[in-house]
């Protein structure tokens, strides 16, 4: 009888063992394939913030809240500010106040208006113009067709990559906006109005993807079909939600002393907040991480000791083997195949649970992972565990196949 | 010993031509593959495996040739039993089947017959005689019904050994 047919009659003719090594392997495999994914999507959770502007101008809120509202989408829909504020950096006018002071703003590089007017779908529509298609270091790049902003054609938006995909949309297309202010969880669809699509941009992998842009006279007009707006705005539709503006070396300082100190806006820099989020999510990070090293090891060892003390039970087994003839190395074989065997059987299973739980989990933990639509996560990232795994079980039957080279025939079978 | 389950720390332990003692254990286990069969007194079988999973455990035997033996041991139509479900003496049975399905050059049996009644001991005996006609057939029993079956007996008394040898049966 061959060293495989040997292993697999061991495996399969005793049931109870072989279930419980199994379960306690497939469950091990499975939670440490979520806990690895659940990881690698984590050291993710801020790789979708867009990319492009140096700061960003908002209504007075937490830095963080600036950062994540207006370059990764998320968050509550924020506060507003005039859009008057965006026509003077825009025209870079002289800015003379109450007090006397007076502030030249020549010191910007580029202001993009951002003003989050609707939703399609369960992605957010913003209200912009052209300058955010192109930063001075960093361009967002068109797949086909183009942004539409000319008075005399309305109603044009052009679409993110992930929003083209999952909407199954492309030019000339229509789709459905709702407007949007935040006062309500689910935007009323019979104030909507249909758009044409006008353009498609190319996958940026942030939450640029995620977003459709239309213009800015667009967007408000949206807004003002809002009932609730008034509740939200002193100024009507004329708003923004944001300013993202790009900023030579030593233009940090005068925006910042004219923003936060004179209007009713705040200004974040984009670094430096980055910087912020890193440092405070490092910490838990950290712990995650060793409490998942944790949770491996220790799965590990409880599956390891379950299957050397199964292997280890086996020595009259082996030594009636060896009494029949069969060569140590084919005993060896045996018990390798019988390790192996259970380790991909294990595996197979586990990555079954993998991929049930998954989603699950990244139900659960929401808004602490980056989004499906921007950062994907297959079961094949769970391979290394499933690699350890097998290297596992197979390497669990080494201390037996120690004993079996020692073993004295004779005294097993006596005893 | 004489299978080459173990070696004496002195002297040497010849089986035919072999000396055991000089062979690697790879060796050895080829030799007791190909030439020698065994019938272990706590009878060795493997539980999880069938009637004749655990003869065609003994080296070249068929599926069909372990049919035949069990037949000769009158074990038939329990070859798909597990040795685990059968009584010990259905389990003797078995490991002297074992044997004659190998047929060895050379069998070691110890106690072959402890777990069975008269009519089954014989049987078994007769067997083994059988199948060892033209070769060479040990067996330790403390059952004098056994040893008056063989050619050539050897007892052991205390720390005395005597030899006698009779006629074939």
């Amino acid at each position: 009888m061959s060293s495989i047919r040997l292993a697999w009659l061991s495996l399969i003719r005793r049931p109870l063992s072989t279930t419980l090594a199994l379960a306690a392997i497939a469950l091990a495999v499975g939670g440490c394939g979520v806990l690895l994914r659940l990881y690698q999507l984590e050291q993710n959770r801020f790789s979708t913030i867009a990319r492009g502007s140096d700061a960003i101008i908002g209504a007075k809120a937490d830095g963080l809240d600036i950062l994540l509202g207006a370059l990764d989408a998320e968050g509550k829909y924020p506060g507003f500010l005039p859009y008057k504020l965006f026509e003077t950096m825009q025209a870079r006018a002289s800015v003379r106040f109450e007090d006397g002071a007076d502030v030249n703003q020549n010191y910007l590089k580029q202001v993009t208006p951002f003003l989050y007017c609707a939703k399609a779908g369960r992605f957010r529509v913003v209200a912009t113009d052209s300058t955010i298609f192109s930063w001075p270091n960093y361009s967002l790049t068109f797949a086909s067709g183009r942004f539409i902003d000319e008075p005399d054609q309305p109603g044009h938006v052009v679409l993110g990559a992930v929003v083209a995909r999952r909407m199954n949309l492309k030019i000339g297309d229509t789709v459905d906006l709702t407007p949007w202010v935040g006062n309500t969880k689910t935007p009323v669809p019979q104030m909507g109005q249909s758009f044409t699509v006008s353009g498609v941009l190319n996958s940026t992998h942030s939450s640029w993807d995620r977003l459709l842009f239309t213009t800015i006279a667009d967007g408000q007009k949206l807004i003002a079909n809002e009932p609730s707006l008034s509740q939200h705005s002193i100024w009507g539709n004329n708003v923004l939600n944001y300013m993202l503006v790009d900023l030579p070396a030593d233009g940090y300082g005068p925006i910042q002393n004219l923003i936060n100190k004179r209007t009713v806006g705040q200004v974040v820099f984009t670094r430096a907040e980055k910087k912020h989020l890193r440092e405070l999510t490092g910490t838990g990070q950290s712990i995650g991480t060793m409490i998942s090293i944790l949770v491996i090891l220790l799965g590990g060892l409880a599956v390891a000791s379950m299957l050397v003390a199964r292997f280890d039970a086996m020595g009259v087994q082996l030594a009636v083997l060896r009494a029949l003839g069969y060569s140590r190395f084919q005993v060896a074989l045996a018990l390798l195949s019988e390790g192996f065997l259970l380790g991909v059987a294990a595996c197979a299973i586990g990555s079954m649970i993998d991929m049930a739980t998954f989603p699950m989990m990244r139900w659960v933990l929401g808004s602490a992972l980056p989004s499906p639509d921007i950062v994907s996560s297959t079961i094949w990232q769970s391979a290394p565990v499933w690699l350890a795994a097998v290297l596992a079980t197979t390497a669990s039957v080494f201390l037996p196949v120690i004993k079996l080279y020692n073993q004295d025939i004779h005294t097993s079978l006596r005893n | 010993m004489l299978a080459g389950l173990f070696l004496p720390t002195t002297g040497r332990v010849t089986v035919g031509d072999h000396d055991l003692t000089a062979m690697a254990d790879a060796h050895r286990c080829q030799l007791r593959r190909r030439h020698v069969g065994l019938v272990f007194q706590k009878l060795n079988l493997l539980d999880h495996l069938t009637a004749t999973e655990n003869i065609i455990l003994a080296g070249g035997v068929t599926r069909e040739r372990a049919t035949e033996a069990l037949k000769a041991v009158q074990l038939s139509g329990r070859e798909n039993d597990r040795a685990a479900w059968l009584s010990v003496g259905e389990q003797q049975r078995i490991a002297v089947a074992r044997v004659l399905a190998g047929e060895p050059d050379l069998l070691f049996a110890d106690e072959p017959t402890s777990s069975l009644d008269n009519r089954n001991a014989q049987f078994v005996i007769d067997a083994l005689l059988k199948a060892a006609k033209g070769k060479t057939l040990i067996v330790v029993s403390h059952d004098q019904r056994v040893a008056s079956s063989f050619e050539h007996v050897i007892e052991f008394d205390r720390w005395a050994v005597h030899s006698k040898a009779k006629g074939p049966t």
